[in-house]
């Protein structure tokens, strides 16, 4: 895989650097290589999202960038700085207590069932707070500056004294992003934050996200998910994952409106929006299926499912064209 | 599913733990066919091991592999007998509760917490110092009805679980009774976790034999590892140093027992997809 | 009334306990119809009661209060093989309707037992291999597979495809979609469109997305808190909504083309 070359803006307040990362996951079944070669520059006041379908890695590349991954899934090569702090190769007590305490907050997917359910909230708060900071304070100290911060919010501070089994889906995915800052990371990392929830409490969420970024209380964060619209909403540049590769990223409008990268607008051509349009466009799905990452196919990984296909399809991995904030790894454009 | 068979089979440690399981299994079953009569007298009192007798003789000059190896056998008539019959009872009942609910299900579980709570050897040795003759059977018997509530009670929670997936739904809109549908769709789903507890079952059974037997309140037919080690401890074989005589059987036990938990530990292990070992 | 399904104050109350009770109101006073040949769309948040209501019209539940009838006549007047060949399901999960211990030729052998004359193994076999053609999909690449084998598209579709087997005349299809890929949904819902087309059957469709209802649905009803809060034409419904709750819900679904002013 050859990245051409990066035009545009570095910034040096790069907050997040991803060169050419890998990590496979290695078990009896086999070499899956989730994550195969992608490079991504978040900088401080940005909203990116990554959005892809099931299976494709971003579950895998968020737990890469946050330095956590699940037993089986191995870092094998390639550049992740967190602020400048290159996560993989830096001793354990620095991961943990800069990186994964000051600088980056993680919140997987599914944490719905992740709090202790015998104790109240703020229990939980004044643990982790207590974890991530270093300092000692009481519960009742870390409940006033949590009160201070859910208000910022405008998250109801009732949810302290509350158990678990008390809150809704909603109320508890929205305690859990304002929990997660709370020590004002620099970057927060979410995975499917909006996938198990309501519309309506979808939508409080995604105010509550951006009013954190807005506010100064993180400078950025990253969100993985499969729902285009939500990312639409959330962030102001997307970038699209497909089999373990990004293929495309852009700004929202670019990415969802004019796509370049035939599975990009593939995947466009699939989604329904709520408009009048939408029963009367010819949807169609997309034929075929996600190749085996076991046995990545040389050259473009789309091929077997793309209409443009080309010759130099089978053979070479496509280069990454970058223009400006614009990248697509397709031999179409080169 | 048989991927999952031959992945254990191919665990190193499964393979080990199983091969013991075996050889001592077989010593039950063969030895006793090759050994000499263990209720005869062949040689001299308490001579070590030699080629003539392998763990050497006992107090009576009775030949003391034949013995263990009869002991073997009759342990694991008990073990076994008790073990399926628990599990057998256990399905039925754990089943048909998972379906009853309401107030049967509300009244079998106090009824089972009633049972768990009873101190199992204690009730056994008043039972046993009650009847005045207990073959192999009865007390294997015996042992099961401790062991089926606590059995019941775990596959019914699995069965109450798996009810609640979809193609069990989709098999009662095709038409299929309750009882083709347990049968079928529920209890193939769950024969990792029966085996599991099938062979705690087993071994429990086997060391609770042992238990009763020890102090004399065993079944009265037959010879088990625990009435050999009663007979170890009466006619105190260990203060006398008779190394051959005192530690085969307690051995035998630990072993057995000890390798069938492991094996337990060992399957969740590999068929457990987030635990699995590269 | 020449209405298909007709469902008239329909109520499902949960008890809990047996001194001291508590109720849960899951389904409260719903009435509704299906027309032959009609895409019914029941939409609603969790907690609205729609999946119950769907399980009660399924006959996996029993209602409280109310009645349902099916070509005039009572649900519970038909006896149980003949409604399940009349009524047929999808579910939402794809592998949990699967039992992985079995093919994925199990569930649609099994519908066969619904028939009133079971054909042989060897026709059961050229029915289904007929049928996967029809859909599309390869019969050699997908018969004598296990459900871990495929994805959750492919196995909601096979699902769909008990249908072609039974002809139903009524299909219930709690959240086909939601747990299958948005590249592969297209063709789930494709797939229900096909058959109200060619074989007349209606769909009882629940859902909580409003788009999926809108570009499928004919009719559609807003359930809240176990009530329907409106209901009507798709068209109407979506684009001139009249009552608070359906606004809301409108208003919260997240476009895809322009940006919230947040």
């Amino acid at each position: 895989m050859t990245v051409l070359k990066i035009t545009g803006e570095k910034k040096d307040k790069d907050l997040l650097l991803v060169k050419d990362l890998r990590g496979y996951y290695r078990g009896i079944f086999g070499v899956v290589h989730a994550v195969d070669g992608v490079s991504l520059q978040v900088g401080e006041g940005e909203r990116v999202g990554v959005a892809g379908e099931s299976g494709c890695g971003k579950s895998s590349f968020a737990q890469l960038i946050t330095g956590t991954t699940t037993p089986l899934l191995h870092y094998e090569s390639g550049e992740v700085r967190v602020d400048g702090y290159d996560i993989w190769n830096i001793s354990p007590e620095v991961l943990r207590k800069k990186v994964k305490c000051e600088l980056i907050s993680y919140v997987p997917q599914a944490m719905l069932s992740s709090l202790n359910p015998i104790k109240k909230v703020k229990e939980f708060i004044a643990d982790m707070f207590r974890e991530r900071t270093g300092c000692s304070y009481s519960v009742k100290k870390v409940c006033e500056i949590a009160t201070e911060h859910f208000e910022r919010l405008n998250l109801d501070r009732s949810v302290l004294d509350l158990y678990p089994y008390e809150l809704s889906g909603g109320m508890m995915q929205r305690s859990i992003i304002a929990i997660s800052t709370m020590a004002t990371p620099k970057l927060l990392i979410t995975d499917e934050p909006t996938s198990a929830l309501d519309v309506s409490s979808q939508k409080r969420v995604i105010k509550m996200m951006i009013d954190i970024q807005r506010k100064g209380i993180i400078k950025s964060f990253v969100c993985i998910s499969h729902d285009l619209s939500a990312l639409n909403q959330l962030c102001n540049r997307i970038v699209i994952m497909y089999a373990g590769e990004f293929v495309e990223s852009g700004g929202n409008e670019d990415v969802i409106k004019h796509p370049l990268h035939p599975y990009t607008k593939a995947l466009m051509d699939s989604l329904l929006p709520l408009e009048r349009e939408t029963k009367y466009k010819p949807l169609s799905s997309i034929p075929g299926v996600v190749p085996d990452l076991r046995n990545p196919p040389h050259g473009c990984r789309f091929r077997d499912r793309c209409e443009k296909r080309m010759e130099v399809c089978n053979v070479e991995d496509p280069p990454e064209i970058v223009k400006g904030k614009r990248m697509v790894k397709c031999w179409l454009y080169k | 599913m048989s991927s999952r068979v031959t992945l254990l089979l191919k665990n190193r440690k499964f393979q080990f733990l199983l091969g013991i399981v075996i050889v001592i299994i077989m010593l039950g079953i063969i030895g006793p066919f090759f050994t000499r009569d263990p209720l005869k007298i062949a040689g001299r009192i308490y001579e070590p091991p030699s080629s003539q007798f392998l763990l050497g003789t006992d107090m009576a000059g009775r030949d003391v592999f034949a013995q263990l190896c009869n002991a073997i056998r009759d342990s694991l008539i008990v073990g076994f007998i008790a073990g399926f019959s628990a599990v057998g009872i256990a399905i039925l009942i754990g089943a048909v509760l998972a379906y009853a609910g309401g107030v049967v299900d509300e009244g079998a579980n106090v009824i089972t917490n009633v049972f768990l709570v009873l101190p199992q050897l204690t009730i056994l040795i008043v039972i046993a110092s009650l009847l005045g003759k207990r073959s192999l059977i009865i007390v294997a018997i015996l042992i099961a009805l401790f062991n089926w509530p606590w059995m019941a009670r775990s596959i019914r929670s699995q069965i109450l679980s798996l009810k609640e997936r979809k193609f069990v739904d989709l098999a009662r809109i095709s038409g299929k009774s309750d009882f083709v549908i347990v049968v079928k769709e529920i209890l193939p789903n769950m024969l990792a976790y029966i085996f599991l507890v099938l062979i705690i079952g087993i071994s429990s059974a086997v060391v609770i034999e042992s238990g009763i037997s020890v102090i004399g309140l065993g079944p009265t037919e037959g010879f088990t590892l625990g009435k050999m080690l009663n007979l170890v401890i009466r006619h105190e074989a260990a203060q006398q140093g008779k190394w051959w005589y005192f530690i085969p059987p307690g051995l035998i036990l630990v072993i057995f027992t000890g390798s069938l938990l492991m094996i337990t530990a060992v399957i969740d292990n590999v068929l457990n997809p987030r635990t699995r070992e590269i | 009334m020449g209405e298909l399904l007709e469902i008239e104050n329909l109520a499902k109350l949960y008890i809990s306990g047996y001194v001291w009770t508590e109720k849960k109101v899951a389904v409260d006073d719903v009435s509704f119809s299906i027309k032959k040949s009609e895409i019914f769309c029941l939409v609603g948040e969790s907690g609205s009661g729609k999946t119950t209501i769907g399980n009660i019209v399924l006959r996996l539940l029993k209602p409280t209060g109310g009645k349902i009838l099916l070509d005039g006549r009572d649900i519970y007047s038909y006896d149980k093989k003949t409604y399940w060949r009349k009524v047929q399901v999808v579910f939402q999960d794809p592998y949990s309707s699967f039992n992985f211990f079995y093919t994925i030729d199990k569930p649609l052998d099994d519908a066969f037992n619904l028939l009133e004359n079971r054909p042989s193994k060897v026709e059961r076999k050229k029915i289904i291999r007929t049928i996967f053609k029809k859909i599309g999909m390869n019969p050699d690449e997908i018969m004598g597979r296990y459900p871990h084998q495929l994805s959750g598209g492919q196995m909601q579709r096979i699902l769909i495809a008990r249908s072609f087997i039974l002809h139903p005349e009524l299909l219930v299809a709690d959240e086909p979609t939601s747990m299958v890929d948005a590249s592969t949904r297209v063709a789930v819902l494709n797939e229900l469109l096909r058959l109200k087309e060619e074989e007349e059957l209606s769909v009882l469709f629940i859902t909580h997305d409003l788009a999926q209802a809108y570009y499928i649905g004919d009719r559609i009803a807003i359930m809240q808190k176990g009530k329907i809060v409106e209901s009507g034409l798709v068209e109407e419904v979506i684009f001139k909504p009249k009552h608070p709750y359906t606004k809301d819900l409108i208003k919260s679904v997240p476009p895809l083309y322009e940006k919230w002013k947040l």
